[in-house]
């Protein structure tokens, strides 16, 4: 069972290039995390903008990137290995009003009526994907005992051409969970 | 130094130039990438990235150039501010049109990007969508009915046994054509099923949601896209279970919408789902195009100022390059040789300024060498001139002397800058005592002869000079006057060349003496004594056979005759020591002690006159011939003697000191009278041979004085005494061994430092 979990300060590469490079690129370019996928007691909770909300409204898909992966320290930097990723591309079905996910590993898309019925399924499947993530590299590694990281996160770059620029530099289309970690209570 | 030399090189033309080719060409392939929706969006935020970062170079490349060029104005560097206004222009005839391109350009991308949507389009894709819907909307109630009628055939049949049950499902989905029929109880458990596959063991169960509804007694039905192309209804239908007592509680029936219904729906939702994406999308599209466009303008705009920059760089090089030449030029720095970079119209100017400079370096060598030559020629000639014995005058064509060397100014007693640049006739204007000398040289020179030549006897500080004077002009040659008869006048200068041979001439004149003094004592002395011996002999011979008168005369007259002969021996004599070069035999001698043995020697014959001795105890000994020196002090004393026949407390005074301003070479020694002085007649004459103001004098004293002092390379001359005598000054050099010239600067020296020499002398 994992219980205790953690936001690490592992920070987005794209970001740090960003930092970097935001003199000279001249954009107002915002460095704090969102928080529109966070983590709470009763697990992960994903709120999406009303921008967000109003372009899969217009029919614009939505790709939620999910990853997994082992966390590594070095000084101050979090190395990430073992990386595994999963998508979750929401669209909307005009004709029926319906949400439609549809998974890389299935066929077939979940429907649901609403977008809170979507995200919470997004959320429940990606955490139920990161304990099975979490099962199997500890029946691989029973010695050590890893840290365990996920995130979750709305892919900017899989937008509709138009929409990245506005996307890069509008804070409502950073949904992004960040690295989270979990331990192990065993 | 090196960050600056790296800031330097890395803002020289070719990389800006690479860097602004590869950001208009990443930004052009933003904007390609901004209208498509493949999935290159990684991409894309890359290139965002590097054309934020290629204009922030342009920005670091123009400021760095500005920064150079602004420091260069500052150091007034050549170029620097022609640069600058070619920028300045450049950068204005770059942003005005700029400027209004890229206005124009964001106003039609407004429109262009707005013209896409239209209301006409817009409301179609709306009619069509709500057609589409209603179209589903009537099959969907058709099946809807259709189930809700197997739900009451269900109910009907529902005490049948479970074979029956599940035979009339089956039939009932065939017969309405469902893909699936099954029944549920209210719990969810599956009761009875078919599906139209037969691989398909377990029924496609509804979600819980689907019960809910059921339990309020509501039909369920939902349109389900399987996949772009396939659809189907879902619908659920309560069966009221309470009235017959059974456990049923709904039916379920899946349909597949028929394939050419769902190829149009599915058609129509793409589209709509297209153009409600387009619309959405329509501010970030504005947005991206906008931010792109002003990207590229920017990154366009720079790279035009930065081509100017460069470009009036390029353009003023070869001007600085020539400003630099011509100011070096003019510092004298000939010979510069400018880079010729180009062939066009500033390459030729290059060239011919390079050609200008080596012609102008090759004269300037020449000229150089010629004024080297010149100095050289000049310091010869005043070498020459230092040298000469005689005095040398030059006039310019206007009269002014030009040159006057050191003997000139030294033989005229008068400093060379109080003559040159002098006309001649204002030389002649002071009364002083080469007025007469100079208006010989005026009128020389007034009388435009090519040569004169004159003498002149000048009464000057050394005392009376013979001047022998020469005069010249000198003229271009024949050839240079044919060529410019104007520049003759110009070229009329004179030469004045004098010696003073008053040295000469008394040289000449005591070496005519010496002959004469040697010739009288061989030819006077010889027949004397005869002549004595035979007036002694007629006298003893003849005294005793005459008597009286007669004997008296003989007596008389032989005594007489033996008279003269002895005066004429003594005279003869004087003649001959004076004829007889003196051998000095220089050895140390104490002058005071000489002069206190020759007073000695006096003392008892001068008892009526006072001696007075005033002696330097620190004089040093000289060397001299002691027995010489003694004879010249024997003549000076007995001179001054002489002098004082006929005065009142008669006094000589002997004086002996060091010369005064040529201290350790020479020593003074002064024997003063004070007597009547010498007369005026024998002034100029005074040490010449047979001058002198007695009756019985031979006039060889102070010759011979005069003779035994030069011999010993000093010398004597007279002058008034304090007391109205006059005083004979000796000077002498410590180490007898000067010149002539030597003595010519040391009575030089004494002329500078006794002004107030009065020119009476004394006889000897």
């Amino acid at each position: 069972m994992l219980t205790a979990f953690r936001q690490t300060n592992a920070i987005n590469k794209k970001l740090i290039v960003l930092l970097m490079l935001s003199t000279a690129f001249s954009l107002s370019v915002e460095t704090a995390r969102a928080q529109s996928i966070r983590y709470d007691s009763n697990g992960l909770k994903i709120e999406l903008s009303d921008d967000v909300q109003a372009a899969i409204d217009s029919g614009v898909s939505l790709t939620f990137e999910n990853e997994y992966a082992v966390a590594k320290h070095f000084i101050f930097f979090d190395w990430h290995t073992e990386i595994a990723r999963h998508e979750f591309v929401v669209t909307r079905h005009t004709l029926s009003n319906r949400y439609l996910v549809h998974e890389s590993n299935k066929v077939e898309p979940r429907i649901f009526s609403s977008t809170r019925e979507t995200m919470t399924y997004i959320s429940q499947t990606a955490l139920s994907y990161f304990y099975k993530y979490i099962s199997k590299h500890q029946g691989q590694k029973s010695h050590s005992s890893p840290e365990y990281t996920m995130r979750l996160r709305l892919s900017k770059t899989k937008l509709p051409g138009p929409m990245r620029l506005t996307a890069f530099i509008a804070n409502d289309w950073d949904l992004d969970s960040g690295w989270t970690s979990w331990q192990s209570d065993q | 130094m090196a960050i600056r030399s790296i800031i330097k090189k890395i803002s020289s033309p070719l990389p800006v130039i690479s860097v602004c080719t590869g950001l208009l060409f990443t930004l052009s392939y933003l904007i390609v990438k901004s209208l498509s929706d493949d999935a290159s969006g990684e991409l894309q935020f890359w290139i965002t990235i590097i054309g934020g970062l290629g204009i922030a170079t342009l920005i670091f490349f123009l400021i760095s150039n500005g920064y150079t060029l602004l420091s260069q104005y500052r150091r007034n560097e050549i170029g620097s501010i022609l640069t600058a206004k070619m920028v300045v222009i450049f950068f204005f005839l770059t942003v005005i049109p700029f400027s209004l391109i890229y206005f124009f350009s964001i106003q039609f991308l407004n429109k262009g990007v707005d013209s896409w949507f239209d209301v006409r389009i817009e409301q179609t894709v709306k009619d069509s969508l709500l057609l589409s819907q209603s179209a589903l909307e009537g099959i969907k109630e058709e099946v809807i009915r259709d189930v809700e009628e197997i739900a009451v055939n269900i109910r009907q049949n529902q005490n049948k046994p479970a074979n029956e049950l599940l035979s009339i499902i089956r039939e009932l989905r065939e017969l309405n054509g469902f893909t699936e029929l099954s029944l549920y109880t209210d719990d969810g458990r599956v009761l009875a099923f078919s599906s139209s596959d037969q691989t398909n063991i377990l029924p496609n169960t509804p979600g819980d949601e689907v019960f809910s509804e059921l339990r309020l007694n509501q039909t369920y039905t939902l349109l389900e896209p399987i996949s772009p192309t396939i659809q189907q209804f879902r619908v659920v239908a309560p069966i009221a279970g309470n009235q017959l007592g059974r456990e049923f509680y709904g039916v379920q029936a899946i349909k597949l919408l028929p394939l050419r219904y769902a190829t149009l729906a599915s058609s129509v939702e793409t589209a709509s789902n297209q153009y409600a994406q387009m619309v959405f999308a329509r501010g970030p599209l504005k947005f991206s195009l906008i931010v792109t466009l002003s990207l590229i303008s920017l990154a366009s705009l720079l790279f035009s100022i930065l081509t100017a920059v460069y470009l009036s760089r390029r353009l003023v090089a070869p001007i600085s390059n020539l400003a630099s030449g011509t100011r070096k030029i003019a510092e004298g720095n000939y010979g510069s040789h400018l880079p010729v970079t180009s062939s066009d119209e500033l390459g030729i100017l290059t060239k011919s300024f390079n050609n200008m400079s080596s012609k102008i370096s090759e004269a300037q060598q020449v000229a150089l060498a010629s004024q080297t030559e010149t100095e050289q020629q000049k310091g010869y000639l005043e070498a020459v001139l230092t040298n000469l014995s005689s005095g040398v005058f030059t006039f310019d064509q206007d009269a002014r002397l030009q040159i006057c060397n050191s003997a000139a100014s030294e033989i005229l007693g008068l400093e060379q800058e109080s003559l040159l640049g002098k006309s001649a006739d204002q030389l002649c204007q002071p009364d002083h005592h080469a007025k007469q000398f100079f208006e010989l040289i005026n009128t020389g020179i007034k009388s435009k002869q090519n040569n004169w030549q004159d003498e002149l006897t000048l009464l000057g500080t050394h005392g009376r000079q013979m001047l022998i004077i020469r005069g010249t002009v000198l003229s271009l040659s024949n050839d240079l006057l044919k060529a410019n008869a104007q520049a003759v006048k110009a070229i009329e200068n004179y030469v004045i060349v004098f010696d003073d041979v008053t040295n000469l001439i008394q040289a000449q004149r005591d070496a005519a003496w010496g002959e004469v003094a040697r010739r009288l004592a061989h030819e006077i002395k010889n027949p004397l004594t005869p002549i004595q011996l035979s007036a002694e002999r007629i006298k003893l011979k003849l005294y005793d056979h005459v008597d009286g008168d007669l004997q008296e005369t003989l007596d008389r007259s032989t005594r007489t005759i033996v008279q003269q002969v002895e005066s004429m021996k003594e005279m003869v004599n004087a003649f001959s020591s004076y004829a007889q070069p003196v051998r000095a035999k220089l050895a140390p001698l104490d002058v005071n002690q000489l002069v206190r043995d020759v007073v000695e020697l006096h003392t008892s014959h001068l008892y009526q006159i006072e001696i007075k001795l005033e002696l330097d105890d620190k004089l040093p000994e000289i060397k001299a011939n002691a027995s010489a020196l003694r004879q010249v002090l024997n003549n000076l004393l007995i001179n001054a003697s002489h002098a004082l026949e006929k005065t009142d407390q008669a006094m000589i005074t002997i004086t002996t000191q060091m010369a005064a301003k040529v201290t350790g070479e020479y020593i003074d020694v002064l024997v003063e009278d004070n007597g009547s002085g010498i007369p005026e007649d024998i002034r100029e004459s005074l040490f010449d041979p047979y001058v002198s103001s007695k009756a019985k004098g031979s006039g060889l004293g102070l010759a011979i004085v005069k003779r035994i002092v030069e011999e010993h390379s000093g010398s004597v001359w007279a002058r008034k005494g304090s007391h109205g005598g006059t005083v004979m000054h000796l000077r002498l050099p410590i180490n007898a061994m000067k010149t002539y010239r030597g003595n010519r600067r040391q009575n030089s020296l004494h002329s500078s430092d006794s002004n107030d020499i009065d020119p009476a002398q004394k006889v000897s």
